[in-house]
């Protein structure tokens, strides 16, 4: 933590803070100027390594950047045959898998500096992690992609060890434990316990109205948050009594309409939920969405922690490190504007957030 | 005594010296005094007088007599308009040069005056140094030679050769001197000495026009002429203008035609060789504003609340189709003329703007994630078991290979 001027354990002189973040505070982030030459698709913190990420990007890269020293450098970087659209670290922190638009499934030795293909789907790679599955806990890729299929790879051979079928194109993935939760089209959910990974565990339709963007996984395993593109964010649970007790959605991205014609009721503009990361220690979880805003949030105590002003670019995706203590989020176009919000001048950065415990640790009630 | 007594007292004319124009022959103070004292109407009936006279004198056998009231007309209105050029004497020295024009004897052409009341209206409305005015000074010299006017006066000649030789149409200049020799000009000693000042001339500067050319016979003055004589029309050659205008002779294909005969001598109009040194006998001289009114631009001050032209006004069709819907009023910078967002009404009548297009990820097809439609669009990905059933939202020729154009720092 030698770069970062605030450690992760200092909070504010008065012991209380307000909910809302100023620019100033993000004052020393580390910014990536111009980590790709296109837009950022995916961010994952090495499990092994505080200051290990790699970032995948439609420019076709998966690169490794080493931010140590306080100020980013590049350690590897590798292709794919097309857009990258995810990125995930092995567990032991030894080699990166990334998938993407020419449907492969390719693994990068960090060590070695050498790629290879271990998989391939029918269609684009949308996203992949890696599980520890079955009953012995075997460390293996699992992968979905928009050929409506999740597929298990032990990295070995080139056939996957299983194949499930997904009701829909898998758009989103995450697991954490024995949970893994598939968000597919039509806002399907597939809930898979990777204790039996070969069959869906439950399936579910999203309570959200509207398309689902991410699905995330909370810490103890026990439940899932579902964004969608309307600015929701649902809290769900994978026990049903539970999910009756505690199960909720919220809303989120949105602010007031600035531009509201004198006399017209009030109009909220609404963002997608492009991401959620939950903190890998307090369990406390951040958003961020395509208003350029990304705030974090207590499920447990159902309130927001603190809300960080617009950075006027849209935030296609945030995760935290191993620790917690430096989050990351990228600004990128995330086309959901379609063409007409492709500027030139849009931004396109990585940004390292040192975070702090008054706006990540949930706040006990006294 | 008697000449002392008709001096002209000078202070008279002095308060108007500026305003006279000085003349090649200079002027008649006493001419000048009588009419700078003279009235309005006083001149206006000694021009009176004039005209009368120029009537009197029509169709007297002795033509002379016409030119010397032309002569003193034309002398009285220079000292008229002092001031230099003037509609009257414009109008008159043009009804005196048409009426030269048609004359059928040679004795106006070759007469000294004629030439005088020639050079006077070069040299008063055709002035400027500029090469455009010089050759249209030099295009009324040639009308001149090819209309046999003062063919045989030297000073014609060294008139030309002055203007040639400002030019810098150095063998023009000389051979035209060399061809008021041949034709026997007078007075020769002038013309001799003319060309021998050239030849001194240019031998000075250094200028080689290269060996003259022979006039010996009429068929070398004619070649020769030939070769100068072209003058501009519209700005393209006489020549070239006189060949275009040549009809159409029938193919010696064409067998589908009759044959005409015709008596020898009577030469048809098509196969008469174009002489561009011949006027045709309806080709009459043209005043200053016939003249130029096509080969100038006009420029006119633009007046204001002034209607120069009527626009044409276009009618609407009866039949057309009354337009059925309504115009759009959206418009974004890339022409849409629907906005990229989508308006949610709540329960509660509260709405929601959504910024989103929703109408490119939620198709009657199915639902597209953005990820999915950009790699559509961009030429990535091509669906299998799902097309994407309506168009994308660019057109396939632009697929465009990265998602952003090259971005600025942020």
């Amino acid at each position: 933590m030698s770069f970062f001027q605030s450690s992760n354990s200092s909070t504010t002189s008065t012991g209380t803070s307000a909910t809302m973040a100023t620019e100033a505070d993000l004052g020393n982030d580390i910014v990536i100027q111009n980590p790709a030459d296109d837009s950022i698709s995916d961010i994952a913190f090495s499990p092994q390594n505080d200051f290990l990420l790699a970032s995948s990007s439609w420019d076709g890269k998966v690169r490794i950047w080493d931010v140590q020293s306080g100020t980013a450098q590049g350690r590897s970087q590798y292709e794919h045959k097309g857009p990258v659209l995810t990125t995930r670290w092995s567990n032991d922190g030894s080699k990166v898998a990334s998938g993407g638009c020419d449907n492969a499934v390719q693994l990068f030795d960090v060590a070695t500096g050498q790629s290879n293909q271990v998989g391939a789907h029918d269609s684009a790679v949308s996203s992949l992690r890696f599980v520890n599955c079955g009953p012995s806990n075997t460390e293996c890729l699992v992968t979905g992609s928009w050929d409506k299929t999740i597929k298990y790879w032990d990295m070995r051979q080139p056939n996957p060890v299983s194949t499930l079928m997904m009701p829909e194109r898998v758009y989103t993935m995450d697991n954490k434990a024995q949970l893994l939760v598939v968000g597919t089209a039509e806002r399907h959910i597939a809930i898979i316990n990777l204790s039996n990974p070969g069959t869906i565990f439950k399936t579910a339709q999203s309570p959200l109205k509207w398309q689902t963007r991410v699905v995330a996984c909370y810490n103890e395993g026990d439940g899932y948050a579902i964004g969608s593109v309307e600015g929701r964010c649902a809290i769900r649970y994978v026990d049903d009594e539970v999910q009756k007790k505690n199960g909720f959605s919220f809303k989120c991205h949105r602010m007031a309409n600035p531009n509201r014609a004198p006399g017209t009721a009030n109009q909220s503009m609404v963002y997608p939920l492009n991401s959620i990361a939950f903190h890998p220690i307090y369990g406390t979880f951040g958003t961020a969405g395509g208003d350029g805003c990304f705030n974090f949030w207590d499920k447990n105590h159902r309130h927001r922690l603190k809300g960080f002003p617009s950075l006027r670019a849209s935030i296609p995706v945030i995760n935290f490190n191993r620790n917690g203590s430096i989050f990351a989020y990228a600004l990128s176009y995330d086309w959901h504007q379609g063409y007409a919000g492709n500027t030139p001048g849009y931004a396109n950065v990585i940004r390292l957030h040192p975070t702090r415990d008054d706006e990540v640790k949930e706040k006990r009630k006294r | 005594m008697a000449m002392f007594l008709d001096a002209v007292p000078f202070d008279e004319i002095d308060e108007q010296k500026e305003n006279i124009v000085p003349q090649r022959r200079g002027r008649s103070a006493r001419a000048l005094r009588q009419v700078l004292s003279s009235s309005r109407t006083e001149i206006q009936r000694v021009s009176d007088r004039y005209e009368e006279r120029l009537r009197q004198v029509t169709g007297r056998s002795n033509g002379l007599g016409r030119l010397q009231v032309y002569t003193e007309y034309i002398e009285w209105l220079k000292n008229v308009h002092h001031q230099g050029a003037h509609a009257d004497l414009l109008r008159v020295m043009e009804q005196f040069i048409e009426e030269c024009n048609l004359r059928s004897d040679d004795t106006w052409r070759d007469h000294q005056q004629c030439l005088n009341i020639w050079l006077y209206y070069i040299d008063t409305f055709f002035p400027g140094s500029s090469m455009s005015q010089m050759q249209e000074r030099r295009d009324i010299y040639i009308y001149m030679f090819r209309n046999k006017v003062a063919r045989r006066r030297a000073e014609y000649y060294v008139e030309f050769s002055k203007l040639l030789f400002e030019m810098k149409r150095y063998r023009e200049c000389g051979d035209f001197l060399a061809v008021g020799r041949t034709l026997g000009a007078e007075p020769r000693e002038t013309l001799d000495e003319k060309i021998a000042e050239l030849a001194e001339v240019l031998a000075e500067n250094g200028v080689d026009v290269g060996r003259r050319a022979d006039l010996n016979s009429g068929s070398d003055i004619e070649r020769l002429l030939e070769k100068y004589g072209n003058i501009r029309v519209l700005d393209k050659d006489l020549r070239d203008v006189l060949r275009s205008n040549k009809p159409v002779v029938a193919s010696v294909t064409d067998h589908g035609s009759k044959l005409e005969i015709h008596a020898d001598g009577d030469t048809p109009a098509n196969t008469r060789k174009h002489d561009v040194f011949c006027d045709d006998e309806s080709s009459a001289w043209q005043s200053k504003a016939e003249r130029l009114q096509e080969n100038r631009l006009r420029v006119t001050p633009l007046v204001p609340e002034t209607n120069i032209a009527s626009l044409k006004q276009g009618t609407v069709p009866d039949d057309e189709e009354p337009r059925s819907k309504k115009l759009t009023i959206f418009h974004d910078d890339i022409g849409r003329t629907e906005p990229v967002y989508t308006v949610l009404h709540q329960d509660a009548g509260l709405h929601e703007k959504l910024d989103l297009n929703l109408k490119l990820l939620c198709r009657p097809s199915g639902e597209f994630s953005p990820e999915h439609i950009l790699a559509v669009m961009s030429g990535y990905y091509y669906p299998k078991s799902r097309a994407l059933e309506e168009p994308c939202e660019m057109p396939p020729s632009k697929k465009q290979k990265t998602l952003q154009s090259p971005r600025p720092n942020c």
